[in-house]
């Protein structure tokens, strides 16, 4: 009888162990996220985002805004690669022991983000890997398909962010102020594009890399451009996305550089 | 190094109760004694009555070598430490040579278990702070007047030596013990607290196991009180485990008294608290610690007495039942009655951002202990109005009313609350012990490890949620690196200069000051005036109106006018200047974490380049974060 108790006793307590971790509401945002330098990369609803701690800027890198072009023009039809509609990542409703799991192990810089999506019924993960300050978003499909297409990874920019390239290119608005002070800064001449007011603007060929640079957060975010995974594509001003063309393959990547100053 | 700000950490405990220790043993080296074996909790309660004469003898030393020698205060004091520290190991010397003292298995496994439950929590909560960070943002005032002591510029008054303390809450005695370590060795300011931190923690774990134990008279219920004060952390308004202020540190003294006079009272041989020397050193010190928190203990240590008192000389039928419900309704009627009362004035209005709605309270309740509290509580309760012992009748009393009063409509209840988590942490801790009662050994083990396991996750997201305002880089900070190299350069150049004041943003202030040992007016508690000319000289960007008013600025404190300012530009001085009024004039916000120059700046359509190019400010010094300017005052004093 006694002996019978305690092993009910010995049940409850493990249950209301067991009920008191998975009750517990994780603080907001802090499911699964990576600090690096002075960024951190973390999940949201529609992908992954980089940012900085108390600042309000975000950079999202979101398999809803990947597509695949037809054509060569950059004004050719766009067709998402993943549903537009309904289609939230899933990390944010993973089983409450597995967010418990991925919250702990990001504390203790454990973890690397990625994010889920739903597409055919199969999974499409977008995967963020850190190596110092280099970031790789790669994008992980089982539809083998994916590999003969003509991918644009993208990943968001800001209204304050000045988009440059290496020849002193400016993508964005600049005004003479802020132009004098990049001279200042980094010797640089800034020059402008052509046709600046185009929504599209495909990034020069002759570009290495671009850099963004947000007036209001220190730092910068350097894309380059790679011989054989993938390349710059163009910025468009409406949407807000910067699009890199991603070399065919079945897990095409890009990678993103965190520097202090531009170097 | 590093080993040397360690032992002066250790020290702010062991000095103080190395020369109480003395003190207590005295009477029994002159008279015969026969030493008594020590439950841990008792040994717990002997090194915490130590610590409380040994800081009065410091206090009381300080004090009169203020009052009656007119000479080099330092050199006095660090003879009389020297002196009261020979007497007391030669006392404790004596005492062990008359004594045979045994060896206790227990009391050194437990206090193994102290250590360890330290570390654990400890080493994950600075997981990403490292020793020359901060996460306790008062340590900064605190160690401006440590500073001063340490400079022989000692009072018992704490705002008669820093205009950062505007409010006299508590005597300069926990600033005493702070600069004492300091006196006798060479520390360094960040690391010395980095350590000190860890050993409050350790006395906080070790005094949670007394309290429980003292309230119940059951070794396991202590154990689990153990884990319990380990792992639960208010991470809002009171801190109590992690952050060594004096209302954190008179509110454990506190608790480990109350719950001791608790379990030292034979209710059935109709004994009643009797006022004794320690007792007297207890009110005494505890109301030199913290006034408001001090009055509070005192009230808890009445109401034990009152309690036993009419429980052993009334033989009412139901004696406790009728007490309870009597208690009850007194604090429901007390907390009616503060709640109609408007105190959201109290500190230039800061008491109003501390004074949360109930659905807060319970939210903040949830960061602390998940659902434990509404699974454990209800055990204990039930186990305690079964058993009707009277100790855990007070424990009972005692958790009802820390909970009244923390969800009463009254400002700064969460600080309040420091006192009351110790009760509660024992009240859960008995909860745990009534499911699990009664199993083998090995399952008893088990289970301690998957309770503290429990806990463990707790505290780490807990932890996480607390983290998201200190953060820098990949660290959990108040202050950067290139701050501390600001205040490393400042502390070199114009340190100890009464010439000098230092003026910025209110947080810049508040970090550097202390580190750089240079004043500032008024540091994070800045007076309304002081903001204004802060953000008038943002705002006018004129040269000479900017430097004419920097030098309208008053410290309350210090009577000699500067005849430079240090004007210190960051990138928090611009968040602050661009914060809403309410959050500029209000005390109860601050930038709390560091944050670097951006392009505008570094560009030069920032207010740094409009002063670099623009007025007779002088670069002192400049990193990515933070500029520093001197200017001299335009008109020559009279």
């Amino acid at each position: 009888m006694w002996k019978n108790k305690l092993f009910w006793m010995e049940l409850t307590f493990i249950f209301a162990i067991v009920f008191i971790l998975i009750s517990y509401k994780l603080p907001q945002g802090k499911v699964m996220y990576k600090k690096t330098g002075r960024y951190v990369i973390g999940t949201y609803d529609y992908g992954l985002f980089i940012s900085q701690a108390s600042n309000d800027y975000f950079y999202n890198v979101s398999p809803l805004d990947f597509y695949i072009k037809n054509g060569y023009s950059i004004s050719d039809k766009k067709n998402y690669l993943l549903a537009q509609n309904n289609n939230y990542n899933k990390t944010n409703s993973l089983p409450k022991i597995e967010q418990l799991y991925y919250s702990i192990a990001s504390y203790f810089s454990l973890t690397q983000p990625f994010a889920l999506f739903d597409s055919l019924n199969e999974n499409v993960k977008l995967t963020s890997s850190t190596k110092d300050d280099v970031v790789r978003f790669t994008l992980i499909s089982p539809n083998k398909n994916l590999s003969d297409k003509n991918i644009f990874m993208t990943m968001s920019f800001n209204e304050n962010d000045l988009i440059i390239d290496n020849n002193g290119y400016m993508y964005t608005k600049i005004n003479e102020y802020e132009k004098a002070g990049l001279k200042n800064l980094y010797d640089i001449e800034i020059r402008d594009i052509n046709d600046i007011s185009q929504t599209i603007l495909s990034i020069d060929r002759s570009a290495e890399f671009i850099v963004i640079i947000n007036k209001n957060m220190p730092g910068l975010i350097k894309i380059s451009n790679t011989d054989n995974a993938y390349k710059l594509g163009n910025i468009d001003k409406e949407k807000m996305l910067i699009s890199i063309a991603v070399q065919n393959s079945e897990q095409p990547f890009f990678e993103i550089n965190f520097q202090e100053r531009l170097q | 190094m590093t080993l040397t700000d360690m032992f002066a950490a250790f020290s702010f405990y062991f000095i103080p109760i190395l020369i109480g220790s003395g003190l207590k043993l005295l009477p029994r080296v002159i008279k015969s004694h026969k030493y008594s074996e020590r439950d841990f909790g008792e040994s717990v309660f002997f090194l915490g009555s130590s610590f409380i004469l040994g800081a009065l003898a410091l206090f009381v030393g300080a004090i009169s070598i203020d009052y009656f020698y007119e000479g080099d205060f330092i050199k006095i004091y660090s003879n009389l430490i020297f002196i009261l520290l020979g007497l007391a190991i030669l006392t404790i010397f004596l005492y062990v040579l008359r004594n045979k003292i045994n060896f206790n298995i227990n009391k050194l496994g437990l206090s193994f278990l102290v250590v360890i439950l330290a570390l654990i929590t400890y080493s994950t909560w600075r997981a990403d702070a490292r020793t020359n960070t901060t996460l306790n943002w008062d340590l900064y005032h605190h160690q401006v007047l440590a500073n001063k002591i340490k400079r022989g510029e000692f009072e018992i008054v704490t705002s008669n030596m820093s205009d950062t303390f505007q409010y006299d809450g508590y005597s300069t005695i926990f600033h005493l013990l702070l600069a004492t370590p300091k006196i006798l060795f060479k520390t360094d300011i960040l690391n010395y607290w980095w350590f000190l931190e860890f050993f409050h923690l350790s006395t906080t774990i070790a005094i949670s196991y007394a309290v429980a134990y003292f309230f119940t008279n059951n070794k396991h219920v202590g154990v689990f009180g153990m884990f319990f004060g380990a792992f639960i952390f208010e991470s809002t308004g009171a801190y109590t485990s992690l952050f060594l202020i004096p209302q954190n540190l008179a509110a454990t003294i506190g608790a480990l008294f109350i719950s001791y006079y608790v379990f030292k009272k034979d209710i059935n041989k109709h004994q009643i608290l009797r006022v004794d020397l320690v007792i007297i050193s207890f009110i005494v010190y505890i109301l030199l610690n913290h006034l408001i928190i001090g009055t509070f203990c005192i009230v808890f240590l009445m109401a034990v007495k009152v309690y036993l008192t009419i429980k052993s000389r009334f033989n009412i039928v139901k004696t406790d039942a009728v007490l309870a419900i009597l208690a009850v309704i007194a604090t429901i009627i007390i907390l009616l009655l503060i709640s109609r009362i408007d105190l959201n004035w109290i500190n230039r209005g800061e008491a109003a951002f501390y004074n949360f709605d109930l659905a807060t309270k319970f939210k903040f309740l949830h960061n602390f202990y998940g659902i434990s509290l509404y699974i454990f509580l209800p055990l204990g309760l039930f186990y305690i109005l079964r058993e009707r012992e009277s100790k855990k009748i007070i424990l009972l009393l005692f958790t009802f009313a820390a909970f009244a009063l923390l969800l009463g409509q009254i400002p700064y209840t969460f600080k309040l609350y420091s006192v009351g988590r110790y009760f509660t942490n024992a009240f859960l801790a008995l909860g745990v012990w009534v499911l699990i009662k009664g199993q083998k050994e090995g399952i008893s083990i088990l289970n301690t490890i998957m309770l503290g396991f429990m806990l463990f996750i707790i505290f780490i997201l807990n932890t996480v949620g607390f983290k998201q305002t200190p953060s820098y880089k990949e660290l959990a900070t108040h202050i950067s690196e290139n701050e501390i190299k600001a205040a490393e350069f400042l502390k070199k150049n114009y340190s100890n200069n009464s010439n000098v004041m230092l003026v910025s943003d209110p947080s810049t202030m508040q970090i550097l000051e202390p580190l750089a040992e240079v004043n500032t007016p008024g540091g994070a508690y800045a007076t309304t005036d002081t903001r204004e000319v802060l953000n008038k000289i943002y705002l006018t960007r004129e040269n000479d109106s900017i430097t004419n008013n920097l030098f309208l600025i008053k410290d309350l404190v210090e009577t000699t006018k500067p005849t430079k300012i240090l004007l210190a530009v960051s990138k928090r001085l611009e968040i602050w200047e661009n914060l809403s009024d309410e959050r500029k004039y209000g005390i109860f916000y601050n930038v709390w974490a560091p944050a670097d120059l951006d392009l505008q700046d570094l560009a030069g359509f920032g207010f740094t380049d409009f002063l670099t190019n623009y007025t007779r400010f002088n670069t002192v010094f400049a990193n990515d974060t933070i500029t520093i300017f001197e200017v001299s005052r335009l008109e020559p004093i009279f």
